[in-house]
Order: C-alpha cells, then structure tokens, then sequence
C-alpha cells in the first residue's frame, strides 16, 4: 500500500502563452509537493510520463526535467506506454516504494500534444502507434481504428451512436465544474449526430481533444508520510495487462480484453471481488465516446452495462459516478499527464478536496482509474481507497 | 520559435519482406505456422492461437488468393478502411480501401507499390 501525499496539474488546455512543457511540469510538481508536506531533499526518485518525443523534440525528458524539478542527483527514469503512460508511470512509482527501492517518489507527466505541431501533423504520427509495419502503412488513423472497434462491440452489444452521445453530453458537462478542464460545454445531444463524421460511427464531439498539460503526483510509504498526511488516499491495486496489438488478431476486436485482465489483476491486489458493488467512483480512459462503455463492460463496473448507462447509473447523481473530471472528452487528453490526472481526481475525491462543484457529498471510499495504450493494447488500472477512519 | 524537421527514414523489412514485396505487387502472402498449421495474413512472428498459445516461431510462407470478406468498415477523413477476412487466414487484417466509392461485401487486395506496401484492398462489385 502506497500513499498518494500530495497531487498538482496544470489546466489542460492548448497554450497559447508561449510557455513550454518545462514550465507545466515544475508548476504541477510545485503544487504536488507543497500538498504532501515534503521538502525537495525527502524525494529520492522521480518517474517521468511522456508519450511522444516528437511532440515535446526532447529526448530523453527525464534528464531535463530531474534538474528544472531542483532534484539532481536522484535515481530518475521516463516510462512510456503509448496512452497508458502517464498511470503506468504511477505504477512504476509504486513499484519503487513497494520494491524497497525508494521512499518518496514524484511521478511527473506532460505532454505537449496541442501546441507545437499541427492537428495534422500529430494525427499522422498517431498513426505509427499501433503496428507501424502492417496497420500503419495503410494510413490508417487512431480514430478509423477505434472507429472499426466500435462497429464490433455495436454489432455484438446493441450500442447505438446515441449512447456514445449521451456519454459526450454527459461528460463535458461534468467539465463544466472543473476549472482545469479543456472542453467545458454544456451540449445538447442533437449538437453530438449534428457534427461532422470523422471516421464512422465517430463525429467530431465523439473524439477527446489533443491538449497540452501537466499533472504530478507525490508517492510515499505510509512510514515516511508527514502524520497530516497519513490519512490520506492510498493506492491499494495497480494492475496492467497487454492485448494483441493488432485489432485483426482479436478474437472480438470490440471488448477490451486487456483491460478486463488489467482491472482483474488491480482487483485482485486490491481484495476487491465485486467491483460492480464495491467501487464507487471511476475515472476512465474515453478518448472516444464508446470507449468510455467499451471500459465499463471491461472493468465489470455492471452487470447491464447499456441497461445501467441508460438509466443514469454513471451520472454524478448516479451509484457509480463515471468521468466526474469530464474524463478525456472533456477535461482533455495531454497524454504523459492523463492517467496521472486520473490518480488525481480519484484521490481528492476520496479525500473530499476536489472541485466543490463535483465533488460527492458522501467522498467515494473505492476510486479506479483506467487508462490504455493503443485501442486498449497497453491497459492499465489502479485502485485508491480512502484510509481507515 | 519556428523549427522545422524533415526526417527520411529507410526501414528494414526484417522478417516481413516476403509480406511487404508482396503487398507491393498485389499478392497475399501469408505466414502458416509449422507447428500448427495456422495462417496468418498479416503474418505473425510468434504463433498464438486464439484457443491456445502454440508460441511456435518457425512458419513457412503460403500464398493466398488475396481474395476476402468486409467484415467491418468506416469511411474517414483519411480514407476508408475495413477489417478484412482474408480466404484461406485464420486471423482478420486492417486494410486501406483503394475505391470506396465501390460497394460489395468481398474484396481484393491491390498492388501498393514498393515504396509504401500496404494491404490495400478494392471491394468486389457484387453481381446483379
């Protein structure tokens, strides 16, 4: 068990200020730190999420952002697994603590998604990260991939393009009480089938924004904790697993089998056996619309997914609150920083520190968050709890 | 600041050259398994049933009709692209439609080109 002791991030957004990624990364750290109590000489490992070297042109980021962090002389690594980065990096880190091999460590991520290339630029790059030799040759794009996933999973479902509109709908409004959030808008769901197909089923409003940002979290065994913050939320699970990386080698290229191996393997560390009971908040990995219930059904958070999506189960007032963040869709997608945002929202939840505006009057007791790599390749889930009274 | 970087990359083949001069000239070939039997279009490396793990590593290349099945489809600002059912694989392939503007279930792979081999199919316009 692991303590999340202190958490910051920049707003996600598309900078236009001038500023670079350095910058987001020392502004979330700063705020991580000051909220764990610790001094920059109590933290003895740094792990860096980062997707893309061809977005930020800095190899090797963890090597700058050691010093810009004032953290010189520390062991320090980057991890990068396509979307999953940023909480596979959380992984790492509490696999350090978990290991022996550190103390505190900062688990910093950006990405600079937005800013320095163009839309078209980053979309072709995408491209390359699935099978670059076989699937990427053809020019096909994440959207056409994730787009072909979801024809499977509404084929074999019954899922209508109106259910992943409900989900658009829903989570930029959630976005609305989040002043981090990239896309707070509050849309009407003929907005959602009014837009322009991008590559069908998905529109416009179906896909997450490129964004750029930071988050940061600050890991610590429970015995090197200040005692303010030993109360804390605490990781409990991390669990991750890989799929075929072609979607043409899947048994159901629609279920994200990966996913489900992931959380089962989180649930697991975590003693959690019935997740559709027990969990009560999720932050989960929608860069598309119907990713968002394509995860649902993967993480056994239903026993009728579809049935609990349409009767209001996942909304704020919901059993299980989904997405309160306004996830991918709404508060945005740097990608080194969203799964470590995930970590984030699921523990000031837990804690009842997050926007006052979305945050549950009964603080959830259970939080996971959900990220993947690829159409759901590279999987990732991690379980928070709220320590004992 | 402005930077501009134009990078030419010259990929290896490896182990799929037999696949991508296929593509190239329009033909499908495929990887079959020597411990199995299964085949596969694109090839894999290692052979992982889906049922069970063969986990062989040697295969032998088999050549297929290039003839195959629509199985799902997506038409997108980049193209459109199917997932394929290939005749004679046991596995299903990621394809660029060349002319989306035809319509038909059953398709057929093209030659791409050795520049940039990629499985590229055109559907079959289905007979009245």
């Amino acid at each position: 068990m692991v303590i999340v002791a202190g958490t910051g991030m920049t707003a996600f957004n598309r900078r236009k200020d001038g500023s670079g990624f350095r910058d987001w990364a020392i502004s979330a750290f700063e705020t991580a730190l000051d909220r764990s109590g610790f001094e920059r000489l109590d933290i003895d490992a740094l792990v860096v999420a980062s997707e893309s070297d061809f977005f930020s042109l800095q190899l090797n980021p963890a090597s700058v952002l050691v010093e810009d962090l004032g953290l010189t002389g520390i062991a320090h690594q980057r991890v990068e697994g396509g979307g999953a980065s940023g909480q596979l990096a959380v992984h790492a880190g509490v696999s350090l603590i978990r290991a022996g091999l550190a103390r505190r460590v900062a688990v910093v991520g950006f990405e600079a998604s937005a800013s320095m290339l163009d839309t078209a630029a980053v979309t072709r790059l995408y491209g390359y990260s699935f099978d670059a030799w076989t699937d990427g040759m053809t020019g096909v794009s994440a959207t056409a991939l994730y787009a072909l996933s979801a024809r499977s999973f509404m084929a074999r479902t019954g899922v209508t393009s109106d259910d992943f509109a409900h989900v658009v709908v829903q989570n930029r409004c959630n976005a609305c009480g989040n002043p981090d959030a990239h896309l707070p808008i509050e849309h009407r769901l003929e907005d959602i089938l009014a837009s322009p197909v991008v590559s069908d089923p998905y529109r416009r409003l179906d896909c997450s924004p490129l964004s750029d940002g930071a988050s940061a979290v600050i890991l610590a065994h429970p015995d090197a904790v200040p005692g303010a913050r030993r109360k804390a939320a605490r990781v409990v699970g991390i669990g991750a697993a890989s799929d075929r990386v072609r979607l043409g080698d899947r048994l159901d290229p629609g279920f994200f089998t990966a996913k489900r191996r992931a959380a089962e393997r989180a649930y697991t560390m975590a003693e959690i056996d019935r997740p559709a009971e027990q969990v009560n908040l999720a932050e989960l990995y929608d860069a598309y619309s119907g990713a968002q219930l394509q995860a649902i059904e993967a993480l056994g958070l239903s026993d009728n997914f579809l049935y609990d999506h349409r009767n209001g189960v996942f909304k704020p007032s919901g059993r299980l609150p989904v997405n309160l963040s306004g996830g991918l869709l709404g508060q945005g997608a740097p990608v080194g920083a969203t799964g470590i945002a995930q970590v984030i929202a699921c523990a000031r939840q837990i804690e009842g520190q997050y926007h006052p505006k979305l945050q549950l009057d009964q603080p959830p007791r259970i939080a996971i968050a959900d990220t993947h790599g690829g159409v759901a390749t590279s999987c990732a889930v991690t379980v928070l709890k709220a320590s004992a009274p | 600041m402005k930077l501009q970087l134009s990078l030419e990359y010259t990929l290896g083949g490896g182990h799929l050259r037999p696949f991508l001069e296929g593509l190239a000239k329009g033909n499908a070939c495929a990887a079959q398994c020597t411990g199995c039997g299964r085949v596969t279009f694109p090839p894999e490396r290692v052979c992982i049933t889906r049922k069970k793990q063969c986990q062989a590593q040697k295969s032998k290349w088999l050549p297929l009709s290039g003839q195959g099945e629509i199985v799902f489809s997506t038409r997108s600002m980049a193209g459109a692209f199917a997932l394929v059912q290939f005749d004679g694989a046991d596995n299903r392939a990621v394809c660029r439609i060349g002319n989306p503007e035809l319509t038909g279930v059953r398709a057929t792979l093209v030659a791409s080109g050795e520049e940039r081999p990629a499985m590229t199919i055109t559907p079959l316009e289905e007979p009245d």
